[in-house]
């Protein structure tokens, strides 16, 4: 490459990315012609552009964080999060992973305990939307699978199966919000675990007991179903075991049996 | 270049690029469009809803698939990761046409997730020669490269930019998307005849015409046009679009409406009527023939 090249390359890849990035004054930008302000007008609308393209993908991942904090808010805070996050993937859908974590720490909303669980449930559910297809077993097939093969058989799970534990009752908020018209919400006082899967075209979303999370929990790490259900009642020692099959069988978050 | 593609797209045609909210209408009603087109990046999921709406599209219409994200036009090396997706995304829904930017939107470990313009040097258009190459040898296929929007008169081009497009045309086979309300942005934008820029351009490789509205914006007292995709194509952009038909003859156009898209019904009118507007052409140009 000669020089001139070279020069001309840094200037407009390394200057105009830097230029978008930075926050500071679209008059200093130097690496292209005509007046300040026509200048200073090209640069805001790349800037603009990028921050606006970032913040609809936020607000398509985390409608229900949206809703809770208010559209102005979570502009402020989406651009907070871009600057603190500067996006690196072309799988843009990804861009939102940090944003629990970010939440946890953003102190305007430190007295909001439960936004980042929200932010947690709605990003396992549009993970849920995107996973791979298989076909789960119903109520009737599954449980008549548990009665044909040995207690230490595995069991497959559907690939859009997400669990949640939340010290909130986070499907409560999350689902109460998906109706824009609802009454005022009276919250359990306790946490929810959740699981979510997309047996077909619609994402599915339930609240389980303690018990059915342990259980499916070891399951989807690998365990055996004897395994899972030992896990159940260590969770919840008063839980009868034919309530926790019975949630497991209608769940639909299994496939079949890992040869 | 031999493609999978199973639906032809006619040379008189019109399309638009496709909505979620509206894939139900597009799939189930009657309507006059001729062929869809969505972005790569929004199938690039391992299953579910966006995947079984793309299936049903591809048992009735013809597909054309958008890239936005290849950076083809950027500095590095191009992501093989994202190139593998795209290949898969084509083998299994067989599109009858495949194009990218010349742009680009990444440049190290910023994803700016935009559409930038190259550097118009002769060693820019060596690398994009060789990224054009690399794709169309990966994907085994010809692809189609769009003329970007401009913002900025960006110092140190060598090259006019219809030239630039041209040779890389000439240089790697692949084909050009024309799009004439980029061009016209452009041209108000940054300064430069929208017609000198049309009539410059190799008719011969152009593939497909995209058609969008756009906004007006101001910063402070400089008017500014930003191809947002928000409106109807105004009325200079569809003068720009006759002129070019006129000599080049049919080529699939697309509406494109990302920002406040309207009615299913709206947009089919929007690209029935580009698709008048390319009948008259031809009769003219028939007319003007025969006399």
């Amino acid at each position: 490459m000669n020089q001139c090249d070279q020069e001309t390359d840094t200037r407009i890849y390394a200057g105009l990315s830097a230029a978008i990035k930075s926050l500071a004054p679209v008059d200093k930008f130097d690496r292209a012609l005509g007046s300040k302000t026509a200048v200073a007008a090209g640069l805001m609308v790349y800037r603009n552009n990028v921050r606006a393209a970032y913040l609809r993908v936020l607000s398509e991942t985390f409608p229900v964080v949206q809703k809770l904090v208010g559209e102005k808010f979570f502009r402020y805070m989406a651009h907070e999060y871009f600057h603190a996050h500067l996006p690196s993937s072309r799988l843009v859908i990804q861009y939102g992973e940090a944003l629990p974590g970010f939440i946890e720490h953003f102190e305007p909303v430190s007295h909001l305990p439960y936004l980042a669980e929200v932010a947690r449930l709605e990003l396992a559910w549009l993970s849920a939307y995107h996973a791979a297809e298989a076909d789960s077993l119903n109520e009737v097939n599954l449980l008549a699978l548990i009665e044909s093969v040995p207690e230490s058989a595995k069991f497959s799970v559907h690939p859009s199966v997400r669990l949640l534990s939340s010290d909130y009752p986070v499907h409560t908020i999350w689902r109460h919000n998906q109706d824009s018209a609802a009454e005022r919400l009276r919250l359990p006082d306790t946490g929810e675990a959740v699981v979510i899967v997309r047996p077909d075209h619609r994402v599915l979303t339930s609240t389980i007991s303690p018990g059915v999370h342990a259980c499916m929990f070891a399951i989807v790490s690998g365990a055996s179903f004897r395994e899972g259900l030992e896990a159940a009642v260590e969770t919840e020692p008063t839980a009868p075991l034919a309530n926790v099959i019975r949630e497991i069988a209608t769940s639909r978050v299994i496939t079949g049996v890992i040869a | 270049m031999s493609a999978g593609f199973h639906f032809e797209i006619p040379a008189l045609a019109a399309g638009i690029n496709v909505k979620p909210l509206h894939y139900k209408k597009a799939l189930t009603t009657n309507h006059n469009l001729d062929f869809f087109e969505v972005h790569a990046e929004n199938f690039m999921g391992a299953g579910g809803p966006p995947l079984r709406w793309l299936e049903g599209f591809k048992a009735q219409y013809p597909l054309s698939f958008h890239g936005v994200c290849l950076s083809i036009g950027g500095r590095d090396d191009l992501d093989r990761d994202h190139l593998a997706r795209l290949a898969v995304l084509i083998d299994r829904y067989e599109p009858t046409l495949v194009s990218e930017h010349l742009a680009w939107s990444n440049d190290h470990d910023f994803f700016i997730n935009d559409l930038l313009p190259p550097p118009l040097t002769e060693t820019a258009l060596q690398r994009i020669c060789d990224h054009v190459d690399l794709v169309q040898t990966r994907l085994k296929r010809e692809i189609l490269i769009e003329n970007p929007s401009h913002y900025l008169r960006l110092d140190g081009n060598e090259i006019p930019e219809p030239e630039f497009l041209n040779a890389l045309a000439r240089r790697t086979g692949c084909g050009l998307l024309l799009d004439i309300n980029n061009v016209f942005v452009s041209a108000c934008n940054i300064d430069f005849d929208a017609d000198d820029y049309i009539n410059a351009i190799d008719v011969e490789s152009v593939k497909e015409i995209h058609l969008a509205g756009h906004a007006i914006d101001q910063f402070e007292d400089e008017i500014i046009r930003v191809d947002n995709h928000s409106d109807h194509v105004c009325i200079a952009v569809l003068q720009l679009f006759r002129k070019f038909i006129y000599r080049s003859g049919p080529v699939p156009t697309l509406i494109e409406w990302d920002t406040n898209v309207p009615t299913f019904e709206t947009l089919a009118a929007e690209a029935a009527m580009a698709k008048q507007i390319i009948r008259v052409a031809i009769e003219q140009e028939r007319f003007h023939e025969s006399v």
